[in-house]
């Protein structure tokens, strides 16, 4: 505010300050909402070259959306586009070419991987959703396992109709309900892409047929024929910014464990007083701890996973309310539970030699001297590793029913 | 209410804003870290050693209290102290302007509106800036009084926002990968900033209560202090260690806050901090230099300054910043050397000046 004195200087200045607000408030920048085109899922492939990469956008199509009159309940309500270019940002440019609006990213929740590209590395891929303003850090990344990221943003979901919604609502409740999965954010694979002695997992679809037929004429714009959906494929494992291999949903419930991330779970247990007889455990807490210890270079890793658990139902089943039948029972969780871990230490470090447990990261929180020296050779120390699993299982209670009767 | 002094709160507030605002904006000292967690030392070091620097400067600027810093040089050795420091002072607040002009417009551009010219954005604030100066330093105290607790609250709310993305275990191992060598620049860049506080020595003779001058500068560095290292332990377990491969770390932290799944896009809060922060930081930076160059000149008033400093610091932030990448360059080079270097001989001057009135005022009594 101007106070002083009855010059013409703040009669001038105000003059200014309005020419300035007319003319140069940013209106270069402008982005009118009925000029953007609003990206909800994103695909990415390698292209056939091998060098160049296939860009695959879901754009909103909102007036597909009403249930009222003008609505179109049986319309998709994405537009898909697709370009080729050498890199995220040249293909995304020649999809820009095709569409009447401008891409915004910002809604994109979901960036599909296809196997291929994530087998050659997704470097590019990251340094394009942090150097670029409109994507968001929170959006979460989803290989494809065994197929092209296009081939994944054709599928469709009968209980929802925007496929990227159904892809998210997918690998949440397997993240949440039954661990066989885990969310990952641009942000988390970024963080770990840079973290020392850690490897990066991220979440795994496969698509899965869900008719005999092909799509009739007008299936791209329409779903009345839902051919292709996708369900969870575990983890892809990565080495570096390689993709290298894959955690089964089983054996990535093993990597939850030893991690102490995990959800809420369901394990199958030997019945112990039935043959063949099957008992199911819903793991209710989770407690564990890895330590690692060096002979002579070598590490010997110790994994202990304590875990309580309640029974959620038991199939051919006589009474399990007798001590001894609840101890076999916690014996054979134990067992199915090392099982699992056991699997995954196998395929990771052993068979893939990826860290994806965090284990040289330990190292050079604890000791960053001496990861320095270890680093260059880590895999193969790593691969060489003794691995001892204790579990020890607490059965706490029954659930809501004393005794199958 | 028309006080024409600038009270202690309003002093604090002043302060918290004009050393926080770089930190909203590009914090080159995480870019200057070989590995993140060593940020956190340097904060604390280089927060440490401004504390003598503000203190002296603080009791210096004490003494000019109750009268322009011209009339109350009738000494003779400590007049030319004084105007020593002030020769030294101007330059150094123009290019603290300067720079805050040129990374607000900066991060606007990279970070939101690409395709708008960064002379928008620094004229614009420029412009605003210069008009608080010409209202004079009350309005600009009570400007701060009311914008720096909405600033923290801000920076709390994205920094309570991002908990569910933090991992704590990035905060480890902090260690220094090339011995010693490795905290200097980083220390370096947080006392650079931390230099700005200098900037209570033209303000000491505008308070209210001259003694509240030395108080309040080091509550404001305790202030500062806390909230640096609350913001570096978030961004660090945030991007643990792509930390110092990101530029506007508050902002990138922004853009990954939400509240659950439905209140995201908090880039917006990040906006107006900087917005906020950058024009009263500015404002107070131009005014500092102007009550300089009225002191230097013995000049009646400092407010037909205003503008032509605006106009000039405007100019140097469009012709010597072209993009964030040189912002970086040289907030981690030249800025370290010559903020450092002119608060040592600012220091030393402080001290002197301080010894020699202290001297003569026992004399007196």
């Amino acid at each position: 505010m101007i106070t002083s004195g009855s010059s013409s200087i703040p009669r001038l200045a105000t003059a200014v300050f309005f020419i300035l607000a007319v003319s140069i408030s940013g209106c270069w920048s402008r982005r009118e909402i009925e000029d953007l085109a609003f990206v909800t899922m994103t695909g990415i492939d390698l292209g056939e070259s091998g060098d160049e990469v296939v860009l695959t956008i879901h754009v909103s199509k909102p007036a597909a959306g009403g249930d009222g009159p003008l609505g179109q309940p049986d319309a998709r309500l994405v537009a898909t586009y697709s370009a080729v270019g050498a890199t995220v940002a040249e293909a995304s440019a020649k999809v820009a070419d095709r569409l009447p609006r401008r891409i915004t990213w910002a809604h994109s929740t979901i960036v599909a991987v296809g196997e291929d590209f994530a087998r050659a590395g997704i470097d590019g891929l990251m340094d394009f959703l942090a150097r670029s303003q409109s994507p968001r850090e929170t959006a979460f990344l989803v290989l494809v396992k065994g197929a092209r990221a296009a081939d994944l943003m054709e599928a469709e979901f009968p209980s929802e109709r925007l496929p990227s919604a159904a892809i998210m609502g997918i690998i949440e409740r397997a993240t949440h309900e039954s661990s066989t999965c885990s969310l990952t954010s641009a942000n988390d694979v970024r963080r770990q892409l840079e973290t020392h002695g850690l490897d990066v997992v991220m979440a795994a679809l496969e698509l899965r047929p869900m008719a005999e037929e092909q799509s009739t004429e007008g299936a791209e714009l329409l779903r009345d024929v839902i051919t292709t959906s996708a369900e969870v494929a575990g983890l892809g494992v990565f080495r570096e910014s390689r993709l290298v291999g894959w955690l089964n949903p089983v054996q990535t419930r093993g990597l939850q464990f030893i991690r102490g991330q995990l959800g809420d779970a369901i394990l199958q247990a030997t019945h112990p007083a039935s043959q063949g007889g099957s008992v199911s455990l819903r793991v209710t807490q989770l407690g564990s701890r890895v330590k690692m210890t060096f002979i002579d270079d070598i590490p010997e890793i110790s994994i202990a996973i304590e875990v309580a658990a309640s029974i959620a139902d038991a199939r051919d089943a006589p009474s399990l309310n007798s001590p001894e039948a609840i101890r076999n029972l916690q014996h054979s969780l134990e067992g199915s539970i090392r099982a699992e871990v056991m699997s995954t230490v196998e395929i990771a470090v052993r068979e893939l030699q990826s860290d994806v447990f965090g284990l040289g990261l330990q190292l050079y929180r604890s000791n960053p001297r001496r990861w320095l020296q270890l680093s260059d050779q880590w895999r193969e120390i790593l691969r060489q590793a003794e691995v001892r699993v204790e579990v020890s299982a607490a059965i706490s209670y029954s659930s809501l029913l004393l005794e199958n009767k | 209410m028309t006080s024409t002094k600038v009270s202690g709160r309003q002093l604090v507030a002043l302060l918290v804003l004009v050393r926080m605002t770089p930190q909203t904006l590009n914090c080159t000292t995480l870019n200057a870290v070989v590995i993140p967690q060593i940020g956190l030392v340097a904060d604390a070091i280089g927060v440490t050693m401004s504390v003598p620097l503000i203190y002296l400067v603080a009791k210096a600027g004490a003494w000019n209290h109750g009268d322009t810093a011209a009339k109350g040089m009738s000494a003779t050795i400590d007049r030319y102290l004084a105007a020593a420091v002030n020769v030294l002072l101007i330059p150094y607040f123009l290019t603290a302007a300067t720079m805050t002009l040129a990374s607000v417009g900066l991060s606007f551009s990279t970070a939101i509106m690409p395709e708008t010219p960064v002379i928008v954005f620094i004229a614009i604030i420029a412009f605003l800036s210069a008009n608080a100066v010409r209202s004079g330093v009350e309005v600009i105290g009570r400007l701060s009084e009311t914008l720096t607790p909405l600033v923290v609250l801000a920076l709390l709310l994205i920094a309570g926002l991002s908990i569910n993305r933090l991992d704590l275990g990035y905060l480890r191992p902090i260690f220094l990968p090339n011995g010693f060598q490795d905290l200097v620049t980083p220390s370096g860049s947080v006392f650079s900033f931390s230099t700005l506080l200098m900037v209570v020595y033209a303000l000491a003779p505008h308070l209210d209560s001259p003694k509240s001058g030395i108080t309040c500068s080091l509550l404001a560095i305790l202030i500062t202090g806390l909230l640096i290292v609350v913001m570096c332990i978030v961004i660090i377990s945030a991007f643990g260690p792509a930390t110092n491969s990101i530029l506007l770390h508050a902002f990138t932290l922004a853009r990954t806050a939400s509240l659950g799944p439905f209140l995201q896009r908090f880039e917006v809060v990040m906006m107006a901090v900087w917005t906020v922060g950058a024009a009263t930081s500015t404002a107070v930076l131009l005014w500092a230099a102007a009550e300089g160059v009225k002191s230097l000149f013995a000049l009646r008033t400092s407010a037909p300054l205003a503008y032509a400093l605006g106009m000039l610091v405007t100019a140097l932030s469009v012709t010597g910043f072209r993009s964030e990448v040189d912002f970086v360059r040289f907030a981690l080079g030249a800025w370290i050397v010559y903020a450092t270097a002119t608060a040592a001989v600012v220091a030393i001057l402080s001290l002197s000046i301080t010894l020699i009135r202290g001297r003569r005022r026992q004399r007196t009594l």
